[in-house]
């Protein structure tokens, strides 16, 4: 795949480099086909101090995910062990990401991926056929369309599972066999049909938990995973890193020459940060809107804007076009919350402008487009 | 300092960099003096502090703690003394040296199994060599502590123990950033906890030094000044100075961070013996008479550092698990260390490595276990494969995160992962708690019968005995006191609510009258129920510092809070628990600070309550067979003067108040009528007249008023009727009003209801002018007004009510008769309707198949 036709390469193509690294000087103690020690793995995720020698370059490895350390290594011991590993969370706390990363770093591909919906099905969790090769040949091997789960069994690599609770609680529950048996049959192709899963293979689900329209997962799905509860950033300079990080990279891939402006994302994250825990820096307490205050919803509020002021204006953040973008973030499912974050800028925003100034003060002027 | 921290582990930085720790400060059995620095509640330091007495062999070992509790030290060597235990220090500061609040201090020394300090005390005694407390007493390091810093920190329950100065430097936060680790903590636990055990005692204080050094390097100096360091490092390097010359092999245990302090205070003469360089320590001989200190059993509970006032180790259970394994030499089968190589050397070191491995392994392996069976006990969903892969990523965890052996923070990962099923929270984190608490432990210590005990224990004891209460036995004990009828009982009552006061835990009322809260007041007897247990020993030894006897520490209690109560309300409560308590004699300072408390009050709720209950004090004294000091007649009487000069104004009071000034109002008038010269009761009436001269009352107010007014002189009937048309007939706003008026005189006067012909009539017209939508808007208020009323005069309302619309009361409560027809037609509906839901259900089973 070539990097610059995609607009979101997956994470082995983005990171190539650190991954070839970080596997030639990797010296620790890989489970089998893994494709990095456990430790390589971690020093992907979290960023090493200093930089590493390979091929005459200094290569950095940046800190990708940022927030909770230990939880990373829990994921990735997990994966190691017997159990899948099941990501929980409200939206937008960069489950997805981490599940990728974990895949690329372990099995060096992180596309492996079945899609959860409403609509899944059996078999797009096991396996299909093609219609047209089983009708003139048979059940064979040939014939079969494997499902990314059946794929990760046959290689000894990882599946990851997006949104597993959005699926029905009866085509989930088609996983409990294969987590626990770790053997796939299928029954037409007669005694060749058991599918015994390579070491290696392992099941990544995620799963949100304030979303509407999730189904509750049954217990015994539930024992064959270890869970993981990804939190919120607690603290608003992690989280202004975070916009500032992927706005940075999104902004390269889609050739936008352009530096985010630190002080805008600073001002975006204390806002989604004050919002989102219902307490501002000065003390007031604030109502909380019902529309999920998720740091990847502040990435796109502020990629947006960049990205008007890139094509249409002077390459300056404007804070009004931020507002504008902050209300269709805000304002989705109930009319209240646009009442909640216009009293956000009548106390707090006008606070902060009256005691900060400048770039407060014109945040707090373009409270005019909250409507 | 960036470049020294290049290095992952402790041992590198100093390989790396020119820093050199002073020879005198390496670990050398064969010099005079040996500094040993230890961390308190550290089972490694413990571990290699017993190691190092073995090698070095000391003639006296000179241990950090307060040396006023040197003749506690054979208490703590006890046979029959278990720990946890404290040593409990109080200083009273009569002679302002502190502050000149003059107040009172204490502070906890507690003492763990595997805390080094008790290890020390243990091993001089079994090797009969002396060992001593060297650390200034506790009253001199308060003097010499500014405020807010060291044992005078604020907010949290104070302890003698200062780990803290280990984890605050700045040299801290960037080793953690360094090293990936989250904390001081876990930072500890990985290199010195498991990762001690395993090394030579030599590079164990190598180890230990090189960080504690680093860290005094990177706190300020006016820090240590203020927080009492420097002055204690002075005193004990004065005590080391003057033990040297008496004997030959001195083994020094301090907190690790001040065993650099101590090395910079003293230098070695020719002859051997150690000069102190310092400037010496004035002490202040008030001090000595000022200070008490007990030994006293103590719980895991309030050792934990989690549970926030106490520093030392966090979860105290896990590490003594760990100190158990250490000293049994415990180890698990599972660690496979001979497939691994690590048996492969020969002789004893090797046993004693495969010894102390596997330590933390035992107890993670332990504590799951445990953690899963509680668990199934409390129906949690934990099995004993989410056991084993929790094992199983315990040691993971540790491989990954390079630790030799899976420690607290490899347990605690590994159950979050293991043991929660679902979103952690609230309703799926019962076996994370359930772990909590098994590494928080649950043992309590226990004293010797030979320990120190304050007097107020002693007395306590002594009381029991003489009113027959039994304080062996931890069941719960139940006595009935018939406190007016007979004086034993009555002192008895008086010693329970002492106990109370006291915050013991020891007797709870179970029923009785409640005069604080004016409850249950026509009661005559009191049940109370008791049990002993050495939570009320622990309290009792903390209540010492009051006084010492159970009279003397709540009499002092009493007037320390009395003085500090600011309103009227406040101070006449807790004159009230002093006449429970049987305190009211030697009153003079009290009854002071009342004349003041009532001067500057300026609560008309504060006030009115405070007066009902001085006038009930009043009148209960013969009962309680109480003699007045207070003066209460005339503190009643400057209460009473100040109520009045308020209550016209309360008319005006905002809505949320309205209840509460009914309510005071209410009381107020009782309590006026309660005296039998009358005196009060007219003043109280103008008063209130006043009140409704004002205008612009409270609905709610005015109605009560009035019906205060009705009950004084029943020529008010006529106004109430009035001003009841005047709501009626009022417009829309007023009308509003009227419920809320009709629930304030009901409140004061429910019984105009029935002396009045023409009242229920006027509600009744009220009723019917009423829209739906106003009926429904003022229901709740009505519904309020109206419950007041008994059933019974419910009922007579009723029938009344029903007398204006022509009807009897008996036909209110039945309906019309149904005919046979109408049943019949109902019957054949319901067989229709279900007939009807049959023939569905089944053409959708038809379709389906």
């Amino acid at each position: 795949m070539e990097p610059n036709k995609a607009i979101k390469p997956p994470v082995e193509i983005r990171y190539k480099e650190e991954l070839e690294a970080l596997s030639a000087l990797d010296t620790g103690r890989r489970p089998l086909n893994w494709k990095l020690s456990p430790k390589a793995v971690r020093t992907f995720i979290l960023g090493s101090r200093e930089p590493i020698r390979y091929n005459g370059k200094d290569i950095h490895i940046r800190k990708k995910y940022l927030g909770n350390d230990a939880l990373v290594e829990r994921c990735i011991i997990t994966l190691a062990g017997n159990r899948g590993l099941m990501l929980v969370g409200e939206p937008g706390t960069a489950k997805t990401m981490l599940s990728e990363l974990l895949s690329a770093a372990i099995s060096g591909s992180s596309t492996n991926t079945i899609q959860g919906t409403a609509g899944t099905t059996e078999d797009m969790i096991k396996y299909s056929w093609n219609y047209a090769l089983l009708l003139a040949k048979g059940p064979i091997r040939e014939a079969l369309v494997p499902s990314p789960l059946y794929v990760g069994m046959e290689q000894g690599i990882l599946t990851r599972f997006e949104e597993i609770t959005r699926t029905p609680a009866e085509i989930q529950d088609s996983l409990i066999s294969v987590l626990s048996d770790k053997v796939l049959n299928v029954p037409e192709l007669g005694e060749e049909g058991l599918l015994f899963a390579k070491a290696g293979f392992n099941v990544i689900g995620t799963a949100n938990t304030r979303d509407k329209g999730v189904n509750e997962m049954s217990s015994a799905l539930k024992r064959r995973f270890n869970f993981e509860t990804v939190l919120p950033i607690r603290d608003a300079a992690l989280e202004k890193q975070i916009i500032l990080n992927e706005v940075a990279d999104l902004a390269k891939e889609n050739q936008i020459e352009m530096e985010p402006d630190e002080d805008v994302a600073g001002l975006l994250a204390s806002t989604y940060h004050e919002l989102r825990e219902g307490v501002s820096s000065l003390g007031h307490r604030i109502d909380r809107p019902s529309a999920v205050m998720s740091t990847a919803e502040a990435v796109s509020v502020y990629y947006q804007t960049m990205m008007t002021a890139y094509y249409y204006g002077d390459s300056r953040m404007d804070m009004g076009c931020l507002v504008q973008n902050l209300v269709g973030a805000v304002q989705k499912e109930n009319k209240e919350d646009l009442e909640k974050l216009k009293s956000y800028f009548q106390t707090v925003i006008r606070d902060k402008g009256g005691k900060e100034g400048g770039l407060w003060s014109s945040y707090y002027e373009a409270r005019k487009y909250l409507r | 300092m960036e470049q020294l921290l290049r290095s992952q582990k402790i041992s590198a930085v100093e390989e790396e960099t020119d820093f050199v720790i002073p020879p005198e400060l390496l670990y050398h059995t064969d010099c005079r003096l040996l500094y040993f620095p230890v961390r308190h509640h550290s089972p490694a330091c413990s571990f290699h502090l017993k190691r190092a007495v073995a090698e070095y062999e000391p003639d006296l070992i000179l241990i950090e703690g307060p040396e006023n509790a040197g003749s506690q030290i054979p208490v703590l060597l006890h046979q029959d003394t278990k720990p946890p235990l404290a040593l409990y220090y109080a200083y009273r500061d009569r002679a302002g040296l502190v502050t000149d609040k003059k107040g009172d201090y204490k502070c906890y020394y507690p003492f763990l199994d595997c805390s080094p300090e008790l290890t020390a005390l243990r091993e001089a005694g079994t090797r009969e060599i002396p060992a001593r407390f060297i650390d200034l007493s506790y009253g001199e390091i308060l003097i010499g502590t500014a405020g807010g810093k060291g044992v005078r920190r604020e907010g949290e329950k104070q302890t003698y123990n200062d780990d803290y100065l280990l984890s605050r430097s700045r040299y801290l936060t960037m080793l953690c950033e360094k090293t990936g680790l989250r904390d001081f903590e876990e930072l500890w636990e990985k290199y010195f906890e498991i990762q001690g055990l395993t090394e030579p005692t030599e590079a164990f204080v190598r180890h230990m030094m090189t960080y504690c050094i680093l860290s005094r390097m990177h706190t300020p100096k006016e820090e240590l000044a203020e927080d009492g360091t420097i002055l204690r490092e002075r005193y004990m390097a004065e005590q080391i100075a003057c033990a040297s010359r008496e004997y030959q092999r001195i083994l020094v245990v301090t907190g690790g961070f001040h065993s650099y302090g101590l090395w910079e205070l003293l230098s070695q003469e020719e002859n051997g013996t150690f000069a102190y360089t310092g400037e010496p320590v004035k002490l202040h001989r008030e001090t000595e008479r000022q200070q008490e200190v007990y030994p006293m059993a103590y719980s895991m509970e309030a050792a934990d550092a989690l549970n926030g006032y106490a520093s030392g180790m966090q979860s105290p259970g896990f590490y003594h698990r760990v100190w158990r394994n250490i000293e049994n030499g415990n180890r698990t089968k599972s660690s496979g260390w001979e497939e691994e190589g690590l048996a492969a050397g020969t002789g004893e070191d090797q046993a004693e490595k495969r010894k102390q491995t596997g330590a933390y392994e035992e107890a993670v392996l332990h504590f799951l276990a445990e953690t899963g069976r509680q668990a199934r006990r409390k129906e949690e969903s934990v099995s004993s494969y989410d056991e084993i892969c929790a094992f199983s990523m315990a040691q993971g965890l540790a491989a990954l995160r390079g630790k030799q052996e899976p420690g607290i923070y490899e347990l605690r990962d590994c159950a979050c992962s293991a043991f929660v099923k679902g979103e952690l929270n609230l309703s799926t984190d019962g076996a994370l708690r359930i772990l909590k608490s098994l590494t928080t432990g649950s043992q309590v210590g226990r004293l010797c019968k030979e320990a120190a005990r304050p007097p107020l224990l002693t007395d306590f004891e002594e009381q029991c005995g003489r009113f027959g209460l039994k304080i062996h036995s931890t069941v719960e004990q139940t006595v009935t006191l018939e406190i007016f009828k007979k004086e034993k009982h009555l002192q008895l009552g008086r010693f329970f609510y002492r106990t109370e006061f006291l915050d013991c835990s020891f007797a709870r009322r179970k029923k009785g009258a409640d005069l604080v809260n004016r409850k249950d007041q026509n009661r005559v007897r009191e049940i109370w129920n008791y049990k002993w247990s050495e939570q009320v020993i622990a309290a009792l030894i903390d209540a010492s510092i009051s006084g010492g006897t159970v009279e003397e520490a709540a009499r002092c209690l009493l007037e320390s809070r009395f003085q500090e109560s600011s309103g009227c309300r406040e101070a006449a409560k807790l004159l009230v628990q002093g006449f429970l308590m049987g305190l009211s004699q030697k009153q003079e300072q009290l009854r002071v600070h009342l004349a003041e408390v009532l001067a500057i009050d300026g609560d008309f709720f504060s006030l009115t309550e405070g007066f009902s209950q001085l006038l009930m004090l009043m009148e209960l004294q013969d009962l309680y067979r109480v003699r007045d000091e207070l003066d209460l007649e005339r503190m009643t009487d400057i209460c009473f003067q100040k109520i009045i000069q308020l209550l016209p104004s309360m008319g005006q009071v905002g809505e949320e108040q309205q209840q509460k000034c009914m309510e005071s109002l209410r009381l107020l008038y009782e309590a006026a009528g309660r005296r039998n010269e009358g005196e009060r009761k007219p003043v109280l009436m103008e008063a209130l007249k006043s009140l409704l001269e004002r205008g612009k009352v409270q609905p709610g107010v005015e109605g009560t008023v009035l019906g205060l007014l009705y009950g004084y002189e029943g020529s008010y009937g006529e106004v109430i009727t009035r001003t009841v048309r005047g709501y009626i007939q009022g417009s829309g706003e007023i009308l509003s009003r009227s419920a809320a008026f009709l629930r304030g005189l009901f409140f004061s006067a429910r019984d105009f209801v029935f002396v009045s012909k023409e009242f229920l009539a006027l509600i009744d017209e009220l009723l019917g002018r009423l829209s739906g939508e106003e009926f429904l808007k003022l229901l709740p208020e009505l519904r309020m007004a109206f419950g007041y009323f008994t059933p019974l005069e419910t009922d007579r309302i009723a029938g009344r009510a029903a007398a204006l619309h022509g009807r009897k009361k008996k036909e209110l409560l039945s309906g019309r008769m149904v005919s046979l027809a109408e049943y019949a037609y109902g019957e054949e509906l319901d067989a229709y309707a279900a007939g009807e839901l049959e023939n569905g259900m089944n053409r959708v089973e038809m379709q389906r198949f």
